[in-house]
């Protein structure tokens, strides 16, 4: 547990969903005015970006795959993956729920947080941590310069806070689904040396 | 380290491709290309850095943290590695997206101040990629990535929705230009100055070899100390006109008009619009025609800044007359707005007025293409006062209600 908690950065985890919830408690809602690049219209807030820095901290936390003891599959390392993926999101969701003024629907907000974290974790199961830290930005970045005017603005707009709430919760479960399989279904390995560089 | 393996290991070899591939999509879907150097470029360098910038910044950030380290003991100089790290990702990409706005204002930059907007885009690009780089390699992940792209984003996509002066002066986004206006040296100083003391900074920052021994912290303090101190060249350069600055970055245009005389009118166009000036020249005598007939006051010439005692302005805000219709209604706008004594053109250009359509009925244009362009009631109006019979009631009516129209600035 103590060498997962290490490998998994756990701590620094704790730290980020303080940080990202302190931060949501002071700008939560503050309207951040982005000129879009496609169409004319749309509402971005600062919080916009809380759900992106969360994903980036799990894409860095779960990027390791060296954590057992056995050249084999190790079911509870997998296990407790799963919990901390688990925990992370519903943590950072009930923190910017808690704090979301006056924009968002507390649906859409969920969604946010799905979508960010759950990009993040299966980008970096499938092509590794550089491409699971720049999906969920790139997504923030190209979602945020789409107008909502544009055709089909509120689908594409899928982590502002004028998106369709519905459909950032589905969208949200669908990704965040994906990546919780791929976690369980993830062959984890060791490395001996790995595990004593940890222990130390 | 070969180049092979600099292209894979910075990620050069799929992010120039996408990013190439991004850019082009919003290039070419906002970038109206406008036939004047000045504005092509404006908008190629408004589109695009975004959102070529702040994902160049990310992804430097997340492919340069080990490289340094991992070339610690290479016998090659510091700096070899580093160029060669720092090329295919930083240099290609901004190359590439220069190359994309070249493409997207369909000509070279031959003015000066389209090469300094030009310039000035494409060291906003290098500056996010340094920007990534001392970001990414001093802080921890998941506070070093997201703030070495939030920081570029809030500069590009954020700070030109502001409205104070000097953030607006140092924007990277270029509102600019109609054809008569440019760029003002002022905001090309400034952003030069900040994007000039940033780059030299943060290189002089990097440059040594010596530099991965130096701590983390001491080269987060470096960085902050360069960004503030190019935030302060470009503030005080900003500040140090004397004048209030006003939050307009445009100012009248300089360049020198090209004059012609054609079946005695005196024709002075900008540079970009001589092709045009044949139709011009049609378009004017046919007015001619018409209010002599009507007993009005003949056009003598074109001058597109000052028209003298006589002449008219066909205002445009690109290059082009556009169709032979178009040409006629910016000539009866042109027309309506010296016999009104409006320096700078009708307000609302000349959406309202029904002389302005009675002048574009005169000269031929057919009433259902003018209801596109101009208000149906103004050319219903238009239509009952040619309709009149009566000898001089069309130059009566025309001067009756030309005190009234609304200029868009002074008389």
């Amino acid at each position: 547990m103590r060498l997962w908690c290490r490998a998994r950065r756990v701590q620094q985890l704790v730290v980020v969903l303080l940080v990202v919830g302190g931060i949501q408690s002071v700008v939560g809602g503050t309207v951040l005015r982005v000129p879009p690049v496609v169409g004319v219209d749309g509402i971005s807030t600062w919080s916009t970006f809380l759900p992106v820095v969360l994903g980036v901290a799990l894409a860095d936390s779960v990027a390791s795959r060296t954590q057992g003891v056995e050249q084999r599959v190790a079911r509870h390392v997998v296990a407790l993956d799963l919990v901390l993926l688990l925990f992370a999101a519903s943590a950072a969701a009930a923190l910017l729920c808690a704090f979301r003024g006056s924009h968002p629907e507390a649906a859409g907000t969920v969604g946010h947080v799905l979508i960010a974290t759950g990009t993040a974790t299966a980008a970096t199961l499938r092509w590794g941590r550089g491409a699971g830290v720049l999906l969920p930005i790139s997504t923030a970045v190209v979602c945020l310069g789409y107008g909502y005017d544009a055709p089909a603005g509120p689908y594409v707009r899928v982590l502002a806070p004028d998106s369709d709430a519905a459909w950032d919760l589905a969208v949200g479960c669908a990704v965040f689904g994906a990546a919780s399989i791929m976690i369980l279904t993830r062959s984890v390995t060791i490395s001996f040396r790995r595990a004593d560089a940890l222990a130390r | 380290m070969r180049t092979w393996t600099a292209l894979r290991s910075t990620g050069a070899w799929w992010f120039v491709p996408v990013v190439f591939g991004m850019q082009s999509l919003v290039l070419f879907a906002d970038a109206v290309p406008s036939g004047y150097g000045q504005s092509a470029f404006a908008d190629a360098a408004t589109f695009g850095s975004y959102p070529s910038g702040p994902l160049l910044a990310g992804v430097v950030a997340v492919s340069c943290r080990g490289v340094w380290a991992f070339h610690h003991d290479q016998p090659e100089g510091r700096h070899a590695v580093t160029l060669r790290v720092f090329a295919p990702l930083v240099l290609g990409t901004t190359l590439a997206i220069g190359v994309l706005m070249i493409v997207s204002a369909r000509s070279a930059p031959e003015e000066p101040r389209a090469l300094a907007i030009l310039l000035l885009a494409l060291g906003t690009l290098v500056g996010c990629g340094l920007w990534g780089l001392v970001v990414g390699v001093t802080l921890p992940t998941p506070i070093g990535i997201p703030a070495a792209v939030a920081a570029p984003f809030w500069w590009i996509a954020v700070t030109p929705a502001q409205s104070n002066v000097v953030v607006r002066h140092l924007a990277p986004e270029v509102v600019c230009c109609r054809i008569d206006t440019q760029v003002t040296t002022h905001y090309l100083l400034a952003r030069g100055c900040l994007t000039l003391v940033f780059l030299v900074g943060l290189a002089a920052l990097l440059w040594p070899a010596h530099w991965s021994r130096v701590s983390r912290t001491a080269l987060l303090g470096g960085a902050v100390a360069v960004t503030t101190a190019a935030a302060l060249a470009g503030v005080l350069t900003v500040r140090s006109g004397g004048t209030p600055v006003p939050l307009s970055i445009t100012e009248p245009r300089t360049t020198r008009l090209v004059c012609v005389e054609e079946d005695g009118l005196r024709l002075c166009v900008w540079p970009e619009q001589q092709p045009s000036v044949p139709t011009l020249a049609r378009v004017v005598r046919a007015l001619n025609t018409w209010v002599d007939g009507g007993g009005l006051e003949p056009v003598t010439g074109v001058d597109q800044r000052d028209p003298r005692h006589g002449e008219i302005a066909a205002r445009t805000v690109g290059a082009s007359f556009g169709s032979v219709d178009e040409a006629r209604l910016l000539v009866a706008a042109g027309y309506v707005a010296r016999e009104a004594g409006c320096r700078r053109g009708l307000y609302g250009d000349r959406a309202g007025d029904e002389r302005v359509a009675a002048l574009a009925l005169a000269m031929g244009v057919a009433a259902e293409s003018l209801r596109e362009e101009v208000l149906p009631a103004a050319v219903a109006a238009a239509e009952t006062a040619l309709a009149s019979s009566r000898p001089g009631s069309f130059a009566e009516w025309f001067r009756d209600g030309v005190a009234s129209v609304a200029c868009s600035e002074d008389r």
